[in-house]
């Protein structure tokens, strides 16, 4: 932590805050992050993530050295250059005994769009379809609009998300547009600070917010939605229904846009990321390359049989993970303070970053694609252009509640940024997220106080969860915010939920994994 | 008020903020873009002279965020050497509510505020010793700025070295410590007594800058009403939750405002450990931590921001929220900042009228809205239903 006490920088250089869409400049003072008056998405504020956003540069958590194993040792330290040409060579073997398509690559939106440019240069290099990332989860091509929009807005309807997490700088403006009298609607299931400031509260289960939408939406009505539709196999509806000139789809991480506009996402012939972790949890994929994220984030389970099945992982990134420490090779990379780029922020609109620090590794996550793609041949020159990504058919529709399981099991978006790579490596943004999962280390699920008392349990008590498929036990949590008749599950129990629940299948309209709510019941234990 | 006046040229102030850089680390307000940061420079000429406050607090020079307390190998417990001594910085061009920030947390690190001089922060008190502030009387207020609400300014009576005010021509000087007299009596050439016409100029200035802010400005501090409100427990419960409903718990408020004063320290493995939490266990509070019995290395204790309308923040170890809503947060938060009973313990109102609670608030609860809101409370006004809507 030496720097914070020898400040000798004496210049001001902006980044990006490397969490959510909004592209939130800020400023490192020392490691210390601050807004930007001028900055026109920030005017000044920031959420606790992009206030934690300095504690990264000296996180315990950061990689500042490369590691490999060989043959099944431990990971050690290795020299930068070691690993890497270790992994080049794994790949060229893998490459000449199983075909290009047998190597894929797990893209992120934490990378700058000239990063992503590269990975599309290395899969073209390597000769791989195989090119997407876990964070385009929830991703609906669709038109970006900006915060300008909402100033402008006669009407506003937010649709199934709660923007003060997600969102926060969408948030402030739609509450300044409800203080000037703007009628604001709320379409969702669970209270929050907007169900209960909101002009109109218009109660839907979870799944059944897009029908409700397209009921209520006016025509001057300025619509905001994001990624929790998505989750919940809403992405097909909300992509046809939604999708109108005056809707704006919310990106969750800072550059999701990027992975659209670089082209990262399901191509001809190409695997999607949730299907890379399947292929390679079969065997069929025979290599993976990660880069700057962690597929045990939410998929734990299967993540560690694709690493396990896959006979080469190598991991790329700033902060220690659970896909670091189960990885064969892993370089260090950077942070976004810590490099030049460009980022797509949620208007669509591209910002430019600085170095805001003094790189803490060797390396960036694109100059690890850069090496890599130039040993290993491939073809020179820029890769080309991915075609649009094509959008299937819908998903299953959710559940109804019936007699025999009278609640809506989904998942509960307000812990978005619990299982989140870089909240993890924080102190203060950490803290505030992963204080539950310190009181209930085994998962829990959420109801409304009300309706554990119609149950007869109590805050902490171990209940099991089931639907007609199975079930799985949890700890109850009760809180106010809930809606009454559902249960929601937290984001990092995702996997374990859906699996036990038959909630967890592919979205056939964005090949993505859903949270497909599913009717439960909770029983006593 | 200071009993020393002077008056130096703008080429006089400038030779002596040169001759200060060159021996010590000199930080003033530089521009980027349409906003001002205060950084290090290397000669006067470099700062900007027309602006209204920074938004970085001066405080995050003496409550740098990490900031390392110790460092220790494991297992043993032995320290290991490290970490930077403070370096000799003046302070230019900070303005009278900062002053006034950095005065009542100089009480409470020194353990004046509790009379335990005995518990006073070695490493604040150590940078607060080896700085020098040479403030700025401002006469560019913010649209948010309030200190007129506050006795926060836009001049003060005490707590600056020097306190300068820009005239038609040159620079009034007012000395307030011993360290200023120091100064004072090392650049005597430099500087001349100020006459009357300069003192009539400054008293003008001044009371113009007070005139303009009643005349103009929509924002207060009432600091009266609300105070009354607040320190009586009129508030219904309503009122608090209402207000949580608005409050995003980004902790901003906090850390830009120049009186608040929470941290957290936590023990943690050293920078780039690359430690991993145990798999399948309880997730701990800290990266890596909490040191495990067993464990080895090198590991720091750390210290940073916090702000106590987190929930984290008043998190018992066992799992139990003492304020457990964030209304309830919101009503120790404002109690701190408005309360008769803070000031009879601090001495002045916890708040000194910056108005950046203003500009970083995402819920539009800054302390002008609040205390209104407490004021409409007390008169009845129907603006303070706790269902009001908007901003």
């Amino acid at each position: 932590m030496s720097t914070a006490l020898a400040p000798a920088d004496t210049a001001v250089n902006l980044t990006a805050c490397p969490f959510c869409g909004s592209g939130c400049t800020l400023t490192l003072a020392d490691a210390e992050a601050f807004p930007v008056l001028g900055d026109p998405v920030t005017r000044g504020a920031l959420c606790l993530r992009g206030w934690s956003a300095g504690e990264l540069l000296d996180s315990p958590l950061r990689v500042l050295s490369a590691r490999m194993r060989i043959r099944g040792s431990p990971l050690a330290k290795a020299p930068l250059e070691t690993a890497l040409d270790h992994a080049a060579s794994r790949l060229a073997a893998i490459r000449a005994k199983h075909g290009p398509a047998s190597i894929g690559i797990l893209a992120s939106a934490r990378l700058t769009l000239e990063e992503l440019h590269l990975l599309a240069g290395l899969a073209h290099a390597i000769g791989t379809p195989h090119l997407d990332a876990l964070q385009r989860l929830g991703t609906v091509p669709g038109p970006s609009l900006g915060l300008d929009a909402i100033a402008l807005a006669q009407g506003i309807l937010v649709v199934g998300t709660d923007l003060s997490v997600r969102h926060p700088q969408v948030h402030r403006r739609v509450l300044q547009a409800l203080g000037r009298g703007v009628p604001v609607r709320f379409v969702g299931a669970n209270a929050g600070p907007l169900a209960t400031l909101a002009t109109e509260w218009i109660r839907r289960l979870p799944g059944r917010e897009v029908e409700a939408a397209v009921l209520a939406a006016r025509p001057d009505d300025l619509v905001l939605w994001s990624s929790e539709l998505a989750l919940h196999g809403q992405g097909g509806p909300a992509l046809r229904r939604l999708g109108g000139a005056h809707s704006w789809r919310l990106p969750d991480f800072v550059n999701q846009l990027g992975l659209q506009e670089a082209g990262i996402h399901p191509r001809a012939g190409g695997l999607a990321a949730y299907e890379m972790l399947q292929r390679a949890a079969a065997g069929q994929l025979k290599a993976l390359l990660v880069f700057a994220d962690d597929p045990f984030e939410f998929f734990p389970a299967l993540a560690a049989r694709a690493f396990q099945g896959a006979e080469f992982v190598l991991v790329t990134d700033a902060v220690a993970t659970r896909a670091a420490e189960a990885a064969d090779v892993v370089l260090p990379g950077s942070l976004l303070a810590e490099k030049a780029g460009t980022l797509l922020a949620a208007d669509g609109s591209r910002r430019a970053i600085e170095v805001a620090h003094v790189a803490r590794a060797g390396m960036s996550e694109g100059e690890v694609a850069r090496r890599l793609a130039a040993a290993l041949g491939g073809k020179a020159g820029p890769a080309p252009r991915a075609a649009a990504f094509a959008p299937g058919p819908d998903g299953a529709a959710p559940d109804a509640p019936t007699p025999d399981y009278p609640l809506i099991a989904a998942l509960d978006g307000a812990t978005l940024w619990s299982t989140h790579p870089l909240v993890g490596a924080t102190v203060t943004a950490r803290r505030e997220v992963w204080g539950p999962r310190t009181d209930f280390p085994d998962g829990w699920v959420t109801i409304h106080p009300a309706a554990a008392k119609a149950l007869g349990v109590r805050h902490g008590w171990t209940v099991r969860l089931e639907s007609d498929c199975g079930g799985l036990l949890l700890a109850v949590r009760t809180d106010p915010h809930a809606a009454p008749g559902t249960a929601l599950v937290p984001m990092h129990c995702w996997e374990r939920a859906g699996t036990a629940l038959g909630a967890l299948e592919v979205d056939p309209c964005l090949r993505i994994p859903v949270f497909r709510p599913r009717a439960v019941r909770i029983g006593r234990q | 008020m200071s009993d020393a006046r002077y008056w130096a040229s703008a080429a006089a102030l400038e030779g002596i903020l040169d001759r200060l850089a060159a021996e010590r680390t000199l930080i003033g307000p530089v521009r980027r873009g349409g906003d001002v940061y205060f950084r290090p420079v290397q000669r006067a000429a470099d700062l900007c002279r027309d602006y209204v406050n920074a938004l970085e607090p001066p405080k995050r020079w003496f409550l740098p965020t990490p900031e390392r307390l110790a460092r220790y190998r494991l297992p043993g417990g032995v320290s290991v050497p490290g970490g930077d001594t403070p370096r000799e910085l003046v302070f230019f061009g900070i303005r009278s509510c900062d002053v006034a920030g950095l005065a009542q947390l100089t009480r409470f690190f020194s353990g004046e505020t509790v009379g335990r001089p005995d518990v006073a922060d070695g490493p604040f008190m150590a940078r607060r010793e080896r700085t020098t502030i040479l403030s700025v009387v401002c006469q560019d207020p913010a649209e948010t700025c309030m200190c007129v609400c506050c006795k926060g300014g836009p001049a003060l009576d005490a707590g600056y070295d020097w306190q300068l005010t820009a005239l038609t021509s040159g620079w009034l000087i007012e000395v307030g410590s011993a360290k200023g007299r120091e100064l004072t009596t090392r650049f005597a050439s430099s500087l001349a007594p100020a006459g009357e016409r300069q003192l009539a100029e400054q008293a003008g200035r001044i009371a113009g800058v007070v005139e303009s802010f009643h005349r103009h400005s929509t924002r207060r501090v009432q600091s009266m009403a609300a105070g009354r409100m607040v320190s009586q427990g009129r508030l219904p419960e309503a009122f608090w939750s209402a207000l949580g409903e608005r409050c995003v718990e980004c902790g901003g408020c906090a850390f830009v405002c120049p009186t608040c004063n929470c941290f957290n320290v936590v023990d943690a493995p050293e920078a780039g450990s690359g430690v991993l939490p145990p798999a399948g266990g309880p997730e701990p509070a800290v990266p890596g931590g909490p040191v495990a019995t067993g464990a080895e290395g090198t590991f720091e204790r750390i210290r940073l921001r916090d702000s106590c309308q987190l929930a984290g923040f008043v998190r018992q170890y066992g799992g139990s929220y003492p304020r457990a809503t964030c209304g309830e947060r919101c009503r120790t938060r404002f109690f701190h900042k408005l309360s008769w009973q803070f000031v009879a313990r601090v001495g002045t109102l916890g708040c000194t009228g910056c108005g950046r609670c203003v500009q970083v608030c995402l819920g539009g609860i800054g302390i002008d809205a609040v205390s209104q809101r407490m004021t409409d409370a007390l008169v009845g006004a129907p603006a303070a239903a706790p269902a009001a809507k908007g901003a």
